[in-house]
């Protein structure tokens, strides 16, 4: 038998190996997918969204394989649900149906600190702008502030897919940095009188069912009105949360937070770590990308603290600022940071419930904010890819 | 260079949007307020015999 046969047999054993040690940004690339893996499951970091996009890295960044090629698997699915931005609406449907938005019924006030917790889209829109990204590219850095995958997801597929890697993974690794970034920035905001101030508890503010069903339906109507670029985000979750609440379509609600939440938080994942190829991923643009993002977080928490510090004023000390910090969509954690932190202070003082309400509000709110930018976006000339 | 106009742009956008979401928030809180109020949770009377 010829030699030069088994030589060159033998040789694709290795060429995977010799492409890689030609292009040193797929290690990189490689070693970036395992540590995602590795916050994912050793940290507990979201594992839910971490695991599957470092594994999706790792995937297209082994060369050669082809997995994210024109006509590979993962670019398929790439294609089928966040170029169609079909998951982040999908996932939105599951968020509507596991979320209770009872809380936001004890204190209504407390939805405008949900506003406040978007502020820093805006801000980081501007600094954005001023580094010299594009409108398109500054919009979708700016979302990171929203605090929240799907939106995120939802609006740099349309705007600036090619952002899309480093904002989704900005966008879900801030989400579980959430207890460590906001203490520190919550002590700095605050006077220990402020901390300490007692809220009463909730005693079990009871909602009527038909309070609950109309909820979704009023919302929905109203903020489809005002912004009518976020419907398909609004309705979504507005949906999911009427199949919760009418308790007629228990089957749906079921399938919609767990089967369909589930199937495509994996498919989103993957097709998120798909994007993460060396050659798109390892670029200075991506740095500035989280830098932004951290700064956009940053602000939310500030400025939330801040509007947390009016209410304390106008209601005559009555209103426990820390709770603005939970003004941001990141749910349950900031609310469950701003309880943690309000018993350190006041071991009598059980901010749960208040700050929940906030929460909520904040998960409204970043998709309002992003609603609302897009549709004054929209009406200035600036459209997306749709 | 950053494009002086592109900033003005962005600075309108920035500060409607702000304003919208709190509108926005606003009307929604005010709605929730008035179903809370309106709609309130009636016990179920107990029923008979």
């Amino acid at each position: 038998m010829d030699l030069g046969i088994i030589g060159a047999a033998l040789s694709a054993l290795v060429v995977g190996f010799a492409q890689l040690l030609q292009q040193p940004g797929y290690i990189v690339m490689l070693a970036v997918g395992c540590l995602l893996l590795y916050l994912g499951i050793g940290r507990s970091l979201e594992p839910l969204l971490l695991v599957p996009i470092g594994f999706g890295c790792v995937l297209a960044n082994l060369p050669g394989s082809g997995i994210t090629g024109d006509e590979g698997v993962l670019t398929t699915i790439y294609r089928f649900g966040i170029a169609t931005e079909l998951f982040p609406v999908l996932i939105f449907l599951g968020i509507g149906a596991l979320t209770d938005f009872g809380p936001l019924f004890q204190n209504p006030r407390l939805l405008l600190l949900g506003a406040a917790g978007q502020f820093g889209i805006f801000i980081t829109l501007m600094l954005a702008l001023a580094l010299g990204f594009p409108m398109n590219q500054a919009v979708s850095i700016g979302v990171i502030g929203a605090m929240d995958g799907p939106t995120a997801i939802y609006v740099t597929s349309n705007y600036a897919p090619e952002l899309l890697a480093a904002v989704s993974v900005a966008a879900y690794s801030y989400m579980a940095l959430v207890p460590l970034v906001q203490p520190p920035i919550m002590r700095f905001l605050t006077t220990e009188k402020e901390r300490k101030t007692l809220m009463p508890p909730v005693a079990g503010v009871k909602v009527s069912k038909r309070a609950r069903i109309l909820f979704p339906i009023v919302v929905l109507i109203l903020g489809g009105l005002i912004a009518p670029q976020g419907v398909p985000l609004l309705g979504a979750v507005m949906l999911g949360n009427l199949l919760r609440e009418s308790g007629v379509v228990e089957r749906l609600r079921q399938a919609s937070e767990n089967e369909i939440a589930n199937v495509v938080t994996l498919l989103l994942g993957l097709a998120i770590g798909s994007t993460m190829e060396a050659t798109r991923f390892l670029q200075l643009q991506t740095l500035m990308v989280f830098g932004l993002g951290f700064i956009a977080i940053v602000l939310d928490t500030v400025v939330g603290v801040l509007f947390g510090k009016l209410f304390y004023v106008f209601s005559g000390g009555k209103v426990n600022p820390l709770v603005g910090a939970a003004g941001i969509s990141a749910y349950p954690m900031a609310a469950r940071v701003v309880q943690q932190m309000g018993q350190k202070y006041n071991r009598k003082n059980y901010l749960l419930m208040h700050a929940m309400a906030a929460n909520t509000g904040g998960q409204i709110g970043s998709i309002l904010a992003a609603s609302v930018m897009l549709s004054v976006l929209a009406s200035l000339g600036y459209v997306g890819l749709r | 260079m950053t494009d002086p106009n592109l900033l003005g742009v962005g600075l309108v956008v920035a500060l409607v949007s702000m304003a919208g979401t709190l509108l926005a928030l606003g009307l929604v809180a005010l709605c929730v307020a008035a179903l809370h109020r309106f709609l309130p949770d009636v016990p179920e009377a107990p029923k008979g015999p």
